[in-house]
């Protein structure tokens, strides 16, 4: 009996000293982007400190962070709702129709380095002057949004029986309407699950923003890495903009986080 | 006939993928046989190999150094990602009180963004109000400060952290999930046989994962060597080159030199290079092969 209450407690002190290392950066970011600019250089670093909000002023009313929020967010939200329109048709007809082969064509898609054709696409943007333009943003941004939809949704879709759509295009709805009046609604949990993730991967993505957006369409991370030159030692205006990036990540998958596991589970790797 | 109505709908997304993947990659591809910078494009011609030549034999940046660099980055945050990751699965997989939610937490790294990662790093690691330097110095290890990100011996190891500490998740949630998966017969009989608990992980346990722990390896190394974010925002390559891998190399052919010519030549190289690995990979796990496709 004994050895089990030490093994209980040994168990518990290694899942509380696992946790320190994995929260810390995240609370430092945290009580780093409420310090002083006096507080934040201090050494040693200090742990209590009274809170101001200089550095949220800084980066929301100095630098306009609102705009470049609203320019993730366009940019992310229409490029998972065309990605939708797009994947939920090609992940049913893979599900349908086992077309393996097309879906590692789709997983290759999703593997390639992105700046391989980020090269081409800045050239022919640039010459259709659309550099600049949410257009091409929200294009590139499907390109990690779409390949995601299709893989996360197929296997919803598969196990969905057969039977069910073929009794109601017996009641005489077409098959497209089979799909969308039957099959959709039964997958509703793997739609959240493909919306989530390809949302917050899309909001994170810096690479394809960095080349493609100029100063109107610039998103969060791009904003933060241009106002990063030339406040090379504000720290903490520094990390109350990391902040910003991540909260609407971390807001979503705590909301979602059931959908979101398991369609990193299921869809990401498996067809 | 009713194959064409489901084909028909899938057409849709392979165009959009072929237009906007598979065309540019192959547009690439040429231009990393042309002569193409973008500020001088009166001098846009085909050159052969000569990009190649150039990345290669580079007098400013060693190309070998690259290459260096970018293995260290992707065994050095592969093996510990792998490693920490199973771990953590493994003390997961039975139910405790609060597991859902401490699941949550662990595991809440995946979804945030590299970039701002890597700030949140830089500024840990800062050379003169870090966090990491003030609790080197409490446990004595250190006497002052030093600079994680601009001493180039610890620079690699200072971008190496980070990632580790981004990618367990990823192998965490995967591998959790394919523990939670072995069937509770397959212990039983093997208690049964009367094998001790290290003889079930090695014959239960890790032949029933090992897909996953294929298939992951595989896809987090694509991933880790086509991730330049990170390092974009804690050094850019910097000191003296010690950080600059592939992907950040090719980044600056591209913004700070121009030379779309050169960009693409290292695209195309690293793009070999993963095809060379994936062939090789998948034929030494060759039981798994069909998992994965």
């Amino acid at each position: 009996m004994n050895k089990k209450i030490l093994t209980a407690t040994l168990f518990y002190l290694a899942i509380v000293l696992i946790i320190i290392p994995i929260l810390f950066p995240f609370v430092w970011m945290l009580m780093s982007s409420f310090k002083t600019q006096v507080d934040i250089i201090s050494w040693p670093p200090r742990f209590v400190f009274t809170p101001v909000m200089r550095n949220y002023d800084r980066v929301f009313v100095e630098q306009d962070f609102l705009h470049y929020m609203k320019n993730s967010i366009i940019v992310s939200v229409v490029a998972v709702m065309c990605s939708l329109a797009l994947g939920l048709p090609a992940a049913y007809s893979i599900a349908r129709y086992k077309q393996k082969k097309l879906s590692v064509f789709i997983l290759v898609a999703r593997l390639m380095p992105g700046i391989s054709f980020l090269m081409p696409w800045y050239i022919v943007f640039s010459r259709m002057r659309l550099m600049d333009s949410y257009i091409a943003l929200i294009l590139s941004h499907m390109l990690i949004a779409l390949p995601l939809v299709v893989w996360v949704m197929s296997p919803y879709f598969d196990a969905v029986p057969r039977e069910l759509e073929e009794a109601g295009m017996v009641d005489g709805l077409t098959q497209q309407s089979a799909f969308l009046k039957i099959l959709l609604p039964l997958s509703g949990p793997g739609v959240v699950t493909a919306t989530t993730l390809s949302f917050i991967f899309s909001w994170n993505n810096f690479m394809f923003s960095q080349v493609l957006s100029q100063q109107k369409t610039r998103t969060l991370p791009i904003a933060v890495y241009n106002f990063l030159s030339y406040v090379e030692v504000d720290w903490g205006a520094v990390m109350a903009a990391a902040v910003v990036i991540m909260a609407p990540a971390i807001v979503l998958t705590m909301f979602f986080q059931k959908y979101v596991i398991k369609g990193l589970t299921t869809g990401a790797v498996k067809g | 006939m009713e194959k064409t109505h489901y084909r028909w709908m899938l057409v849709p997304t392979l165009l959009f993928l072929v237009l906007f993947i598979y065309v540019p990659v192959v547009r690439g591809g040429v231009m990393a046989f042309q002569h193409y910078n973008l500020f001088d494009l009166s001098t846009l011609r085909f050159n052969g190999v000569g990009n190649f030549i150039s990345v290669i034999t580079d007098k400013h940046i060693s190309f070998a150094q690259i290459l260096l660099n970018t293995a260290v980055w992707l065994i050095g945050s592969l093996t510990f990602q792998f490693i920490l990751g199973f771990a953590l699965a493994l003390l997961l997989r039975k139910p405790f009180a609060g597991r859902g939610l401490y699941t949550a937490f662990v595991f809440y790294g995946w979804a945030l963004s590299g970039f701002a990662i890597g700030l949140t790093w830089a500024w840990l690691f800062n050379g003169q109000a870090g966090l990491v330097n003030d609790l080197l110095i409490r446990l004595g290890v250190l006497d002052q400060p030093i600079g994680f990100l601009s001493n180039p011996r610890l620079a690699m190891m200072s971008v190496i952290i980070p990632n580790i500490w981004y990618g367990v998740p990823f192998f965490g949630i995967m591998l959790l999930a394919a523990l939670q998966s072995v069937p509770n017969e397959l212990y039983e009989a093997a208690t049964l046989d009367g094998a001790a608990t290290v003889r079930k992980f090695i014959s239960v346990t890790v032949p029933y994962v090992k897909p996953t722990i294929v298939s992951t390896i595989l896809l987090r190394t694509m991933w880790i060597v086509n991730f330049p974010d990170l390092i974009y925002a804690m050094t850019n390559g910097g000191p003296v080159n010690r950080t600059n891998i592939l992907a950040t190399q090719m980044i600056n052919k591209v913004f700070k030199e121009y030379d779309y010519g050169q960009g693409s030549a290292i695209a195309v190289i690293i793009m070999l290079l993963l095809f060379v690995y994936a062939v090789l990979y998948l034929r030494i796990v060759e039981d798994s092969k069909e998992e994965l496709l």
